[in-house]
Formats: C-alpha cells, structure tokens, sequence
C-alpha cells in the first residue's frame, strides 16, 4: 500500500510520469502533481518539484546539473546523486537540467549556449531542462504570457508564466533553430502544477 | 523433490530502472514526432516480434487505475492480444475490456480501432518494422544518416518505380507518411484505411520496436501526410457495396473471408469489439 507521507518510488513515479507525457504531448497543458508533492520529505534541500521530477526521471544511466542560488545546493545535489543513483556534472554535459531558483542573466547565458541539443543524426542526445517557476496559469494573468503553436496543440494554446526569464525563451529558439536539433523544457511551480514545452513548439510573446 | 519456487515480479513486470529507460525514451519521442528513439529493449516473457515493444510502453504507463484493450489485428479474442491481457493483468490491479471508449490504454497491432480515440487516451502500436527506409537502404548506419540530412529520394525513387511498373502505388499496409514535415516514419503494418487517423488527431500515438529496439511518437494534432504524388493521390481501401455479416455496417474497415466448401465470400468487421456493439444497438429497439 502506498504510504500518504512517503513518495512511493513505484506508484509515484508512474503517475508523476503519465502527467509528464501528457503535458510533453499537449504543450502548455497544465498538469497537477500536488498530491505527489505532499509524499516527498520535509528534510529534502531541494524543492518538492525537483525531487519529484528526479525520482522519475533520473537514474545511474544519466547524469544531471543542479543549479539553486540556495545555500545548501551542494546538499540537494548530493541528496539526488544518493536517491537516484545518478551523478552530476556540468551543465554542457548534463541529460537533465534542475534550474531551482532564477539564475542571473549571465548564467542563463551560460547555460543555454553550452547545453546540450544533439545531433542532426542524434537529436534524442539533447538535454531536458526542468526550471522551477513561480506560477503557470492558462489565462492570461501573469506577467509573461505566451502563445503556443505545434505539433499537440489545436491552433494556438495560451500559458502563463510568472517567474522565468524571457531570456530562457529568446535562447531557447535561437538554440531550437535547426530542428530536429534542440533543448525540451518542463516547467514546474509553487503549487505543484506542471507545464512543457518540447522543441517543436513555437512561442511568440504575447504583447498587449 | 525440489521446493517450490515462489517468484514475485515487480509491479508491472518490468524492474524500475526499465520503465524509468523507457519513459525518458517516451518523452524524448514526444518531442521528436516521428524520429525513431533507440532503447534497450528488455527481454520479455514473449518472443521478440511478438509485440514485446508495445508491451514494454504499455507495462511502462499502466497502474491500477488503467483499463486496457489489447487488440491483434482489430480482433480483442485472438491468442496473442489474450496472452498479453493476461500477463498484464497478472503484475498489475488494471482492468481489460474490449470496449475501445472505456479503455485508457489500446495495445495495438496492425488496426487503429473505428472509434477514434479521444485526449485522454494512448494508443500504443506493436511495431515489426520500425525503418520505413529499409526497403531502400540495408544498412542502420546510412538509414540514420538519410534521416539525419532529410534524404527521401531513394524512398521516393522507390514509389515512383512502382508507378511506372505497376500504375500505381503497390504498398498495402504500412503505408510510409511523413510526420510534422520532417521525419518519415513507418505506421506499423495499419491498413491505409487507417492512416488518416493519425494526422490530427485527439489521442497520443505511441509506437514500440521491440526487435529493433526503437520507440517512436505522433503527438495529437500532428501533420501527417502519407507519401504520394500531386498526378498519384493517396487512396485508402474503399469497400463499395461491402457490408459486416455480423453488424450490417458499411462504414468500416472489413475482412473479407472464404469459405473453402462452398466458395462463397463474406464480410466481416475487423474491430471485433465495435462490431459487437454495433449488434448489440441492433439487437436493442
């Protein structure tokens, strides 16, 4: 039986994943994995999405780069290396990305230039970036709402962002160019909601 | 004598370090409609070709809260779609039907059911063949790199030969189509019937190689366009003046069956399980 205060490595992870593929599927769909969040320890120093998401997708066959302005994130990414089996490493080398509090511009920077996109041959060897954001709404009620256009979505799609960086998104398609060649993105919230936006969604700003 | 052996499996057979290498697998597919993503296929308690790649996604998505139709060329009651309906049914709590709108999730091989399927549910295909340019190139290597640089000619040197020896298109089944204008990829030996179900569509379509080790996705409202050429339409399998035996129905994709005494020729629903509820509304005043 599964245990309400334990995130249960079988039961957990599967349903954490299904909700994952329908928002992979279905860009900018928001998906709900509060009641999953409410199973992950208190002790843990990263947040609940991340722990979650790793538990899912990580494990000793990939590696990881964990990026937190947090002063225990040397803690976080040694508590993932122990749960997962996975290991860290640099960003230009990472599978999957945890960016768990806003970065500076600078590292943005950093990070989207030296990610990893695959090859025109290998696009399935590119990275997936997991970035913690405040809110996601599908209205139009945060401060950066986008347009969603692509393969999942019937004509356009709205998504709200509050607490990401435009700048993520302007690397992101200068990144995404040459498809099939490119970065995925999962965003995750405050609440427990979860939102993704793969490489052949195109995004335009919506400006009013 | 030898104690019994007593063996537990994990939950949904497959250990966790295997679903959590097929799932990443999956995403990455979702994200690339139509590119053929490699994985490390396990080995089944099936035969490789026997539908253990659609097997393997299936026990990676299923829980207890699944309902799972398994279908072996539209039909829920053949050997194979039994077998796997029971191996799932014994690692897992999920319930089977033969009922396609209360499934979550169709295991499919070579059928796409008439009811389409609806957003929230996941139609998993059995794939044998997953390269569609393997008629034109043997190698993995080149077929990568043809892919890689959007090289289609051989493909559709291959179809334009067909015209000129035969006067049209001879490819019945697993009909190649290319998806979100990048990617060619096989949809599994389906009917031609079947392929316009795939462009647009509601529901997510999840392919499985197991032999060939190679999982690949459409996405709903995806472009999928079937090869053809401006002057050589795509045409489906039309059957005029056909109706089911069973249902009455002339709508949908039948088998044609022979009767060897008497030489007589009959019709019949492929999808045995909306055929069934078709006789059944009969049936019903």
């Amino acid at each position: 039986m599964t245990n309400a205060n334990i995130f249960h490595h079988v039961h957990d992870t599967r349903k954490l994943y299904r909700r994952l593929l329908d928002s992979m599927a279905k860009p900018g769909k928001i998906n709900t994995i509060a009641d999953l969040l409410r199973g992950v320890p208190e002790s843990c120093p990263c947040s609940s999405g991340t722990y979650a998401l790793a538990q899912t997708l990580l494990d000793q066959q990939v590696s990881f780069y964990y990026a937190s302005q947090e002063l225990n994130a040397d803690a976080a990414e040694r508590a993932i290396e122990w749960t997962t089996g996975s290991h860290h490493t640099a960003s230009h080398a990472a599978d999957y990305l945890f960016i768990d509090t806003p970065p500076e511009m600078d590292e943005i920077d950093s990070i989207m230039q030296s990610v990893r996109i695959g090859t025109l041959a290998e696009p399935e060897k590119s990275a997936t970036i997991a970035l913690h954001v405040r809110r996601l709404s599908g209205a139009d009620d945060l401060a950066l709402p986008i347009i969603l256009r692509g393969p999942g979505i019937n004509g356009w799609h709205l998504l709200s962002v509050d607490g990401m960086n435009m700048e993520w998104l302007r690397l992101r398609s200068e990144r995404n160019r040459e498809y099939p060649t490119g970065c995925d993105f999962i965003l995750f919230d405050d609440d427990g909601q979860i939102a993704a936006l793969p490489r052949t969604t195109l995004i335009e700003r919506r400006d009013f | 004598m030898q104690p019994h052996l007593k063996q537990t499996y994990n939950y949904a057979f497959l250990d966790e370090g295997s679903k959590k290498e097929i799932r990443r697998t999956t995403l990455k597919a979702v994200a690339i409609p139509g590119y053929q993503v490699p994985f490390a296929s396990r080995e089944m308690p099936i035969g490789r070709g026997w539908g253990t790649g659609g097997l393997q996604l299936t026990l990676s998505l299923i829980g207890d809260q699944d309902c799972l139709k398994v279908i072996d060329q539209g039909n829920d009651d053949s050997v194979n779609a039994v077998s796997i309906k029971k191996l799932v049914q014994s690692c897992t709590e999920a319930e089977v039907t033969t009922d396609s709108e209360r499934a979550t999730l169709i295991q499919t091989r070579h059928r796409i059911p008439e009811v389409p399927i609806r957003a929230d549910q996941i139609l998993i295909f059995q794939v044998p063949l997953p390269e569609p340019l393997r008629m034109v190139e043997a190698k993995e290597r080149k077929t990568k790199q043809l892919h890689a640089e959007m090289d289609y000619s051989g493909i559709w040197l291959r179809l334009y030969e067909d015209i000129v020896k035969w006067g049209k298109i001879s490819i019945g089944a697993d009909y190649p189509a290319l998806a979100h204008k990048r990617h060619i990829f096989a949809p599994s030996p389906i009917p031609r019937y079947d392929l316009p179900k795939l462009n647009h569509a509601d529901g997510l379509f999840l392919f499985g190689a197991g032999r060939e080790k190679k999982i690949y996705a459409i996405p709903p409202y995806t472009d999928i366009e079937p090869l053809a050429f401006d002057d050589y339409p795509f045409e489906t399998e039309h059957f005029d003046g056909c109706n089911c035996r069973l249902c009455g129905s002339s709508d949908t994709f039948l088998d044609e069956i022979f009767d060897e005494k008497t030489g007589q020729k009959f019709y019949q629903c492929s999808d045995t399980g909306n055929c069934r509820k078709r006789q059944e509304k009969r049936h019903t005043p």
